[in-house]
């Protein structure tokens, strides 16, 4: 089963490593990560963040979607961490129903790009079009929300889109 | 409740809470001990005025430096205190999981962190094939 879909463009770190693995009792993380996919440095070093008894998978972000219609896929309590709200998307839309959580915790922090972004949390800053991707996520799993760590404060990610809009800036 | 003090020569404890907080929101029952930072202050006042917020929950000390006139300070003022350790040679790891943790204090449990704290710590070898194929995955 899927117990969370996280957007994290640091993957698997600290935060996921340390406490979302306790808390959600994971047994497994599927990266669904086209360039991830093909980098077998970045493919070591995200083993090296892994916790001990959970076993990782880095996969393109169709290949995610293909290993988790698996049914052995059921039997393990799988966290599926992709980079872009944009990836997130498509994993939510290819399974729109049986997902616990849907999550977001670092964005945009890290890629270089002249893009305006909006500070929606203080640790996710989104593109226009990322924010267009968020709407999308939304209208699948309305529930979704920013959060660093199981104690972190909480954001709605359908509350931080009504404040983007009144801002006038979309 | 237990409590959870760092305690550094000069800054590093700072650092430490910092770091933490990136990583946890909740810093209650912790405390940071800087030594030798402002003239003036003493570090067995510093520890004292520590001692005063300890309850029947215990506490535990992390140093950053065993031998070190920290290390000796702390250990002199609490070696005669039931459920009080004192773990010399820190690092964040160790720190970080003593706070995840919800265990209640106790030897047996600050020698697993000193054990962890240690595995911690490896020499980076660069491997190919890092992750598991389908098959292995699902095993």
């Amino acid at each position: 089963m899927i117990c969370s879909l996280r957007v994290d463009e640091r993957l698997i770190h600290g935060q996921v490593a340390m406490t979302w693995t306790k808390e959600l009792r994971l047994t497994g993380i599927v990266i669904a990560n086209d360039e991830a996919a093909k980098d077998e440095m970045q493919k070591m070093t995200l083993k090296m963040a892994l916790p001990h008894g959970v076993k990782l998978i880095v996969k393109s972000v169709e290949g995610a979607i293909s290993l988790l219609s698996d049914s052995r896929a059921e039997a393990m309590r799988l966290m599926v961490i992709t980079r872009t709200v944009a990836d997130a998307v498509k994993v939510a839309t290819a399974f729109p129903k049986t997902i616990e959580l849907v999550n977001i915790g670092n964005a945009g922090k890290m890629s270089n790009t002249d893009e305006k972004k909006t500070m929606m949390t203080r640790a996710a800053m989104l593109t226009d079009a990322e924010i267009q991707s968020l709407r999308e996520l939304v209208n699948v799993y309305p529930e979704t929300f920013f959060r660093g760590t199981p104690e972190m404060e909480k954001t709605m990610a359908s509350s931080a889109l009504k404040s983007v809009s009144k801002g006038g800036k979309n | 409740m237990r409590q959870i003090i760092i305690a550094s020569h000069g800054k590093l404890a700072e650092g430490v809470e910092n770091t933490l907080q990136l990583f946890t929101g909740n810093l209650t029952g912790v405390s940071f001990l800087s030594a030798y930072t402002e003239d003036g202050v003493q570090l067995d006042d510093q520890i004292e005025a520590l001692m005063k917020t300890f309850d029947q929950d215990g506490a535990l000390f992390f140093t950053d430096i065993k031998g070190g006139s920290v290390t000796q300070a702390v250990v002199r003022h609490v070696a005669n205190l039931a459920n009080v350790y004192v773990i010399a040679g820190f690092n964040f790891a160790m720190i970080l999981e003593a706070l995840m943790s919800t265990v209640a204090l106790s030897e047996t449990f600050a020698q697993k962190l000193a054990v962890s704290g240690r595995e911690g710590i490896e020499l980076i070898e660069v491997k190919q094939d890092a992750s598991e194929q389908e098959d292995t995955f699902f095993e």
